[in-house]
């Protein structure tokens, strides 16, 4: 699938994108889980993870990875790419880890807290 | 800023940057985004986008290249008046299970430790050197593995995996240790055994401390950026580099010592010269750290 942004619009999403906006660092630290990978790769990952349904923009994501970064749950290094230009890669410290296993429980326990207070029968919409 | 017209994903950050000091930071942003922008435009491409189309897309894509290049040059204000804060909001009160668990368990070490003294000395059963020794490299291994596990206040708990790694490192290090202390009841072959083990424990511990990752609280990684430069090693590379020798000196003098006494008066008593060689090493560490003559400069700089 060839998508196509530009004539995307983000204000008819189906989705509450600020919500998902807020989760960002989660899902950045999720995805370096099993991996190190770069900036386009990362980006590529959450794309195909929701079938191009949900595209975090790539600004976002630089902001992300300063913070990430800065805090010391992800590690950057340059990789020496044999062909191409070099590419900077991310890979999850044990920090990293700590956090993300912390944040997907709460998560998970907010998203039931939620679904009970709109009812929704077993978790499932 | 509209930037559809961008063909050239070169030429596009070329002038985003221009203009702008580049710093090291600076520059390795802008190689990141290039990468990341060949690797989105190489995808287009497969997909049978023209070049120029590519160029175009992934430009669109990126989003307001200036607010990235802003994120970056800000400087992050630091308030070190809000650590104190920051330590009450992350305190990590231990647990209390850990902690009994913890102090019994070193407890039954150094026993099984004064047992096997006792035993090397007084040359007791096999059973009982084996009984302690086995004793001993247990606790050591749990007892490293469960305080690894540990959330602390300045900490994240090591991975599972990991921390059982250092664990059987440990332990391996001190049953290493105690084979080798057999020689004068058992003989060689356990030196060659013990020494085999140690050197399986140094390789276990090598390969964990250069795959190792931080593991420090955001709260501390800021509260020590704040005072990286204020302490004296940081400030005075050459003391720094003057007590590395000093410690190298130190403990030769007291490992050499060590076996000296060892083989002379034996092991009851060549354990000193390790416990003398720490105590030189710290007050030489106090007086690197804080020297004499600066408190005191100090003093009369204020009078």
């Amino acid at each position: 699938m060839a998508s196509n942004p530009v004539d995307k619009q983000p204000q008819s999403e189906p989705f509450a994108a600020d919500l998902l906006r807020g989760h960002t660092d989660t899902i950045v630290l999720g995805v370096l889980r099993d991996a190190q990978r770069y900036g386009f790769e990362i980006y590529k990952t959450i794309r195909d993870a929701t079938g191009g349904l949900y595209e975090i923009k790539e600004a976002t994501l630089y902001a992300t990875y300063r913070r990430l970064v800065k805090d010391g749950l992800v590690e950057a290094s340059w990789g020496d790419e044999t062909q191409g230009g070099r590419r900077k890669y991310y890979r999850i410290t044990d920090a990293g880890r700590a956090v993300y296993r912390k944040n997907v429980q709460d998560w998970t326990a907010t998203q039931n807290i939620i679904n009970k207070l709109l009812n929704v029968k077993g978790g499932t919409p | 800023m509209s930037h559809a017209e961008y063909t050239n994903i070169h030429r596009y950050l070329d002038e985003a940057f221009t203009g702008l000091e580049m710093t090291a930071d600076l520059q390795d942003l802008k190689e990141e985004i290039r990468s990341n922008l060949a690797a989105r435009v190489a995808e287009l491409q497969t997909d049978g986008t023209s070049a120029e189309q590519a160029a175009a897309t992934a430009i669109e894509e990126l989003g307001d290249v200036q607010e990235i290049i802003g994120g970056e040059s800000e400087v992050p204000v630091s308030v070190p008046a809000t650590h104190a804060g920051a330590f009450a909001l992350n305190k990590v009160t231990p647990r209390s299970g850990f902690v009994i668990g913890a102090v019994l368990l070193s407890l039954v070490a150094v026993a099984a430790l004064l047992w096997f003294a006792l035993v090397l000395v007084s040359g007791g059963s096999a059973a009982a050197a084996v009984l302690s020794t086995v004793v001993l490299w247990l606790t050591a291994g749990i007892l490293t593995t469960w305080s690894l596990r540990q959330e602390t206040s300045q900490n994240y708990p090591v991975p599972r995996r990991r921390a059982l790694g250092y664990g059987a490192s440990s332990a391996a290090a001190v049953a290493g240790l105690t084979l080798m202390a057999m020689v004068s009841t058992a003989g060689m072959g356990l030196v060659v055994a013990g020494a085999f083990v140690l050197l399986g424990s140094v390789v276990g511990f090598i390969k964990l401390g250069i795959s190792q990752t931080n593991r420090k609280k955001p709260w501390i990684r800021a509260v020590q950026r704040d005072y990286q430069a204020m302490d004296r090693f940081s400030q005075d590379p050459v003391a720094a580099a003057r007590f590395g020798i000093y410690t190298a000196v130190i403990w030769i003098i007291a490992l050499a010592l060590f076996v000296l006494l060892s083989f002379t008066v034996g092991f009851a008593f060549s354990w000193l010269a390790l416990l003398g060689g720490l105590v030189v090493f710290m007050v030489v560490l106090a007086r690197m750290l804080f020297p004499a003559g600066e408190g005191a400069a100090q003093q009369t700089k204020q009078k």
